[in-house]
């Protein structure tokens, strides 16, 4: 074959030889099949081969949701759409153990904190569950006046009982129980130990009871210028008439109040001028209200009291009394209130004021 | 507005104590309890006066105590 300097002098022979150097340069094209595409069959120049066209396996991209797009020619674009609670997708992360979002995905940090949270609240249940189960279950009680006392193992109800009944303890000392009081007895209602006190009332007196008793004892006013008398359910009417028999040192005497408008207010219950503690002689006595409940009949009282008078000729004065109260209303309160002076009354050492109910 | 002036009230049937002070009225009552006070206490010393006064005239009659106490009481 003549480079391109050479002198051509048989042109023929020339392209005879060009023509086979061209055959055999393109030798692997020849050949091939329709559809089939020309591949590389080496490393080395012009060495291909016809192989079919199936390289590869996809043709074509068919989506469904939530992957979006696809084809079957050119650049294919694929989306996944975003979840929600009525079709899966993608999620966005959040790290939010707060959010209300519906669409959003916890991280494992929101579990976390979430988990955290969780395992501190299963702690907190699991103490008062403890608690729970040691506590007195509310349904125990089931009656207003229901009380509540342990059996041998357990918290018990203790049903309540009947009007005027007092609380006991049973025959084998294992439970307490409500009981009727024997006839006789006394029941404590209140107690009051009077520091400078200008007045008091036992008010809302229970009328369970059939009679009443009024005790005291070391009753001292602050001065000797100063009364103290004695009224029932606070009325201030001439509904009082007592008849008080006194002795005064050595005289014997008579202090009559009809339609007094306290117990006697020439002779008060709870003393006059009793200020002088010196003698021990402070003002003590009683008095038995009959029957307080009664409403056909006037009230009737009886009672003794004594104190040292301090005012004037001093002297120790003892006295005997009965009283009626012309109301026909229940008792229901029993007032000890100044009437006279600007003192006060003081309780000294064990002394006190006590209302007692009579079974 | 208050009267200076306490007052007690224990609740027997729940056992609550109150204090508080004087109503108008009870302040009202005080001062009228005060009169009937002071007049009864006058009736009770005239009627001492009358009988200690009864008691020298009839020693002057010459009367002993004891005759004095018969009648008197």
């Amino acid at each position: 074959m003549p480079t391109n300097t050479d002198l051509v002098t048989d042109l023929p022979a020339d392209f005879a030889v060009f023509g086979q150097a061209v055959d055999t340069s393109m030798a692997d094209l020849l050949g091939g099949t329709t559809g089939q595409i020309l591949a590389k069959a080496s490393g080395t120049n012009m060495d291909f081969t016809w192989i079919a066209n199936d390289q590869g396996d996809i043709t074509a991209v068919t989506t469904t949701a939530p992957l979006q797009g696809g084809g079957t020619s050119g650049a294919l674009a694929l989306t996944v759409a975003a979840a929600s609670t009525s079709a899966s997708g993608v999620v966005q992360l959040s790290n939010s153990t707060s959010t209300t979002s519906s669409v959003l995905a916890a991280t494992p940090t929101a579990v976390k904190s979430a988990y955290d949270l969780a395992t501190t609240a299963n702690t907190a249940a699991g103490t008062a569950q403890t608690t729970a189960d040691a506590a007195i279950t509310k349904a125990t009680l089931t009656t207003a006046g229901d009380t509540l006392y342990r059996n041998a193992t357990v918290p018990t109800r203790l049903a309540i009982g009947t009007a005027g009944q007092v609380l006991t303890v049973n025959s084998g000392a294992t439970a307490p129980q409500w009981s009727t009081p024997s006839a006789g007895g006394l029941t404590l209602i209140s107690t009051v130990v009077p520091s400078a006190s200008s007045g008091f009332s036992f008010s809302s007196i229970s009328s369970s009871y059939k009679h009443l008793l009024l005790t005291w004892s070391g009753i001292l006013h602050s001065n000797n210028s100063t009364a103290f008398d004695v009224r029932l359910n606070a009325n201030s009417g001439a509904n009082y008439n007592s008849m008080v028999y006194y002795g005064a040192n050595t005289s014997l005497a008579q202090a009559n109040a009809g339609g007094a408008t306290s117990y006697n207010p020439t002779v008060p219950v709870f003393g006059k001028n009793v200020a002088n503690a010196g003698f021990n002689n402070t003002n003590s006595g009683y008095l038995w209200l009959y029957d307080y409940t009664n409403t056909s009949y006037a009230k009737q009282c009886s009672g003794a009291w004594v104190f040292y008078d301090s005012s004037g000729a001093a002297h120790t004065q003892i006295w005997n009394s009965q009283m009626t109260f012309d109301i026909l209303t229940a008792i229901s309160s029993i007032d000890i209130t100044r009437l006279s002076g600007t003192g006060t009354m003081t309780i000294t050492t064990n002394g006190s004021v006590k209302l007692w109910g009579m079974a | 507005m208050g009267y200076g002036v306490m007052k007690t009230i224990i609740n027997c049937e729940t056992g609550e104590v109150i204090e508080r002070e004087l109503t108008a009225a009870e302040i009202k009552q005080q001062a009228a309890d005060e009169k009937e006070y002071a007049k009864a206490q006058k009736v009770e010393a005239d009627k001492i006066a009358a009988k200690q006064s009864a008691e020298a005239k009839l020693a002057a009659l010459g009367l002993t105590e004891e005759e004095v106490a018969s009648i008197l009481g």
